[in-house]
């Protein structure tokens, strides 16, 4: 059976943070949402039977954007129904939606747990009002406090995930050790721990370029980043993924669909998939995508195809980023000997400088060279 | 032509009238023009002796020189495409000043130039000038340089244009740098002034004569290579704007001069070499050791910038090793977008030059070049 994993982007906020790039639009009135979840309902078939999905298993559903706890449990309800008339939904399947504080109170999250979503993840940033308003986020600290007490206080869900960001402007350690208190403190199953970056064009990227003495700077992140996964481990937590930790057996499994390098299907305005190797994007403005959907016309506009070796450097980049690492044996099932053979002087040539180790024929980044991660990438990209 | 030999066929005579006006002879003490068919301009040097070629005078019209290039700089385009250009520039320029002279060059840093030679700095400076001006290109300018003699070992003199051809330390018997001599003109109340700076650049005073009571004449001996960087510039800052200088080529005389190469991890790096006299070369190593210390961005592994005489190490800085990149997420599995980042990320590495495992970026080839005391 061929399974894929499904990413559907929800482009609503109440208000753009200072740092994102990525593509929404300001959540006016909630008939903006029933109207995008029509097109999306239509895409939905059209790319079923452009990309011949017909008879795939769901593994794994995101609602990401955006805001996806502003869509109302009614009409999720209806999309999920729809979901499952159109596939088959696997045994263990992960249904997640991404939630910000101040969009969700506990009502709202047990009609969520009913329709059978399994797992939320809460976009936090910080516990701290100073970082919050700094970044542009719309809530503050009491709702944050507010939302991860109504989600334990339910009971509903075991799965659950928040992201921090670190390494922020004006940041000091004792600033690092409270949010730190605060995640131990919930000890959510799993969390994102992560940079601010910032793409060109977008408003904390104009100040800061005149301000980048007010980053802590990369010793100081290294350093942190070391004490706070000392801590981590003390506490059962795993990295998995460069940016993400988990207590065993609760890793995203929408995420390791990515780093596996295998198959999803992003429906909406600017998302990406990955299907029968190739991978394409959606319009990337509302208008332009509804236009394409109400036209009957497929949303994807960009189709990237790889040649071989761009995939292997694809795939290794992937699989290095991950605590499984890059599996020797399956390079060479899927990829010419010679092109495999030459990508694994470099990673021998990393391992001499200690950036990677191999462990039961498999290839895994240690923590200096996790740190480092681009900089390998780079080398393996050619 | 007395000085090379050369013989033509006067096409026609004249004078100034103040328009050109055809004669049959010029006469002693009479001013005009001859036309004939000189093809290279090389070959009619400003003050030179013209005579008959049937009935040659035995000795010119004393006081010829021939124009010598003293001060060395490259010349640049902005842009690749300006290379032509620039050549066609050059080749104009050199049309109405036989004194310019120029041979292409290519730099690590800069791509394809022109090493030219200058009489002097003010030579320099028109010519550079008139290259913007007149042919509307943006060129870049290296810092200016002397010519070195140095005498080997095997008794073989080579002309030093450029750090590269400078022999290994054993192999140099002698070395000689040019020296000027210099005629400032100063207020009695500068001298203290002048005389300390011309000290500091290696200077040794001739003599110092009186003008009127308040206004003096000090002569010095000044190595060329010392009168290129910030001379003038101090010079009116000591005399309060009132002094003024002139120089003159004076010879060849020995010095101490050194070969100062700078090694990134290990690796000695052409292109950022560079000859100094031997008691300014640990200051110069050290500004610039520390210059490409800020220049040089974080990499995989720690970068060490020595510079170095012979086998001797004179200065050191480190660039730490990278400690920490930006750990991002991927949202919503664009892994294209994180592709074609790192793609644009390696793309600015490639435009680096690699020593070894480092990557040395352009600004770095820049630092040596340019002038060192902005």
């Amino acid at each position: 059976m061929r399974e894929i994993a499904l990413y559907i982007h929800v482009p609503f906020c109440i208000q753009k943070c200072r740092y994102c790039d990525f593509v929404s639009y300001p959540y006016l009135q909630p008939e903006s949402i029933s109207d995008y979840f029509k097109v999306l309902t239509q895409e939905l078939q059209i790319r079923t039977e452009n990309d011949k999905l017909q008879n795939v298993v769901l593994k794994s559903i995101y609602f990401g954007g955006g805001t996806p706890s502003l869509v109302s449990p009614e009409i999720l309800n209806d999309f999920l129904l729809l979901l499952r008339q159109n596939f088959r939904f696997s045994e263990s399947i992960e249904i997640t939606v991404e939630a910000n504080p101040g969009t969700l109170n506990s009502e709202k999250i047990r009609e969520f747990a009913h329709l059978g979503v399994n797992r939320l993840s809460i976009g936090i940033q910080s516990f701290q009002n100073r970082f919050l308003s700094f970044l542009g986020r719309a809530y503050r600290e009491k709702e944050v406090h507010n939302l991860l007490i109504d989600l334990i206080d339910t009971g509903l869900f075991l799965n659950w995930s928040f992201d921090l960001m670190y390494g922020l402007p004006f940041q000091t350690f004792s600033d690092w050790k409270k949010e730190m208190e605060h995640l131990l403190m919930y000890q959510p199953p799993h969390f994102s721990l992560y940079n601010l970056t910032l793409s060109h064009q977008v408003p904390l990227r104009i100040f800061l370029k005149k301000h980048l003495a007010l980053f802590p700077g990369q010793d100081w992140e290294a350093s942190i980043y070391r004490w706070t996964q000392q801590i981590l481990r003390k506490y059962g937590y795993r990295r998995y993924e460069i940016s993400n930790f988990a207590k065993p057996g609760y890793e995203c499994l929408h995420n390791l669909t990515y780093w596996r390098n295998q198959e999803y299907l992003g429906l909406g305005v600017s998302s990406s998939s990955y299907l029968g190797g190739i991978r394409m994007r959606n319009a990337s403005t509302l208008s332009h995508y509804q236009k394409r959907i109400k036209n009957c016309q497929s949303p994807v506009v960009t189709k990237d195809i790889l040649n071989l070796k761009q995939k292997l450097a694809e795939e290794m980049i992937l699989a290095l980023r991950t605590s499984e690492g890059v599996e020797t044996e399956k390079l060479f099932k899927t990829y010419p000997e010679s092109l495999v053979q030459e990508k694994l002087i470099q990673l021998e040539d990393f391992a001499q400088s200690h950036f990677i180790h191999e462990r039961e024929g498999r290839w895994i980044l240690t923590s200096r060279g996790t740190l480092i991660a681009n900089q390998l990438f780079l080398e393996i990209l050619d | 032509m007395c000085s090379n030999k050369q013989k033509y066929q006067v096409i026609e005579i004249g004078i100034f009238n103040p328009d050109m006006k055809e004669i049959d002879s010029l006469g002693p003490g009479e001013v005009g023009y001859i036309s004939c068919n000189i093809k290279a301009i090389q070959d009619c040097r400003v003050g030179d002796t013209i005579t008959s070629a049937a009935n040659p005078t035995p000795q010119a019209v004393p006081g010829y020189k021939q124009a010598k290039p003293m001060v060395f700089c490259s010349f640049y385009p902005v842009n690749a495409e300006g290379y032509e250009i620039l050549k066609e520039a050059l080749e104009k320029l050199q049309l109405n000043d036989a004194s310019l002279m120029y041979e292409p060059d290519i730099s690590e840093a800069l791509g394809f130039g022109f090493r030219c030679g200058f009489l002097g700095l003010l030579h320099m400076e028109i010519i550079q000038e008139r290259i913007e001006r007149e042919f509307d290109i943006e060129v870049v300018a290296t810092a200016p340089h002397v010519v070195y003699h140095v005498l080997t070992k095997n008794e073989e003199i080579i002309e030093v244009k450029s750090p590269r051809d400078f022999p290994p330390a054993g192999e140099i018997e002698e070395a000689e740098e040019p020296i000027v001599e210099m005629k400032i003109i100063a207020p009695s109340t500068a001298i203290g002034g002048v005389m300390d700076l011309c000290q500091s650049k290696r200077g040794v005073l001739q003599d110092m004569t009186y003008l009127d009571p308040s206004t003096v004449i000090i002569r010095y001996h000044l190595p060329m290579a010392e009168i290129l960087f910030d001379f003038y510039n101090r010079l009116k800052s000591v005399s309060r704007g009132y002094a003024s200088m002139d120089y003159e080529f004076f010879g060849y005389a020995s010095s101490n001069l050194v070969k100062v190469d700078i090694l990134v991890s290990k690796e000695k790096v052409d292109g950022l070499s560079f000859i100094s006299h031997e008691e300014n070369a640990a200051r110069r190593a050290r500004e610039l050791v520390t210059r490409l210390r800020k220049i040089i961005p974080r990499q995989m592994f720690t970068v060490t910038i020595q510079a170095a005489i012979g086998g001797k190490i004179i200065a050191r800085e480190d660039v730490a090793a990278l400690r920490k990149d930006v750990l991002a997420k991927c949202y919503g599995g664009d892994i294209t977008r994180k592709r074609k980042l790192l793609e644009k990320q390696k793309e600015g590495k490639k435009r680096m030059k690699a020593v070894g495992k480092i990557s040395l970026p352009q600004e770095a080839f820049l630092a040596v070049l340019q002038t060192e005391e902005q």
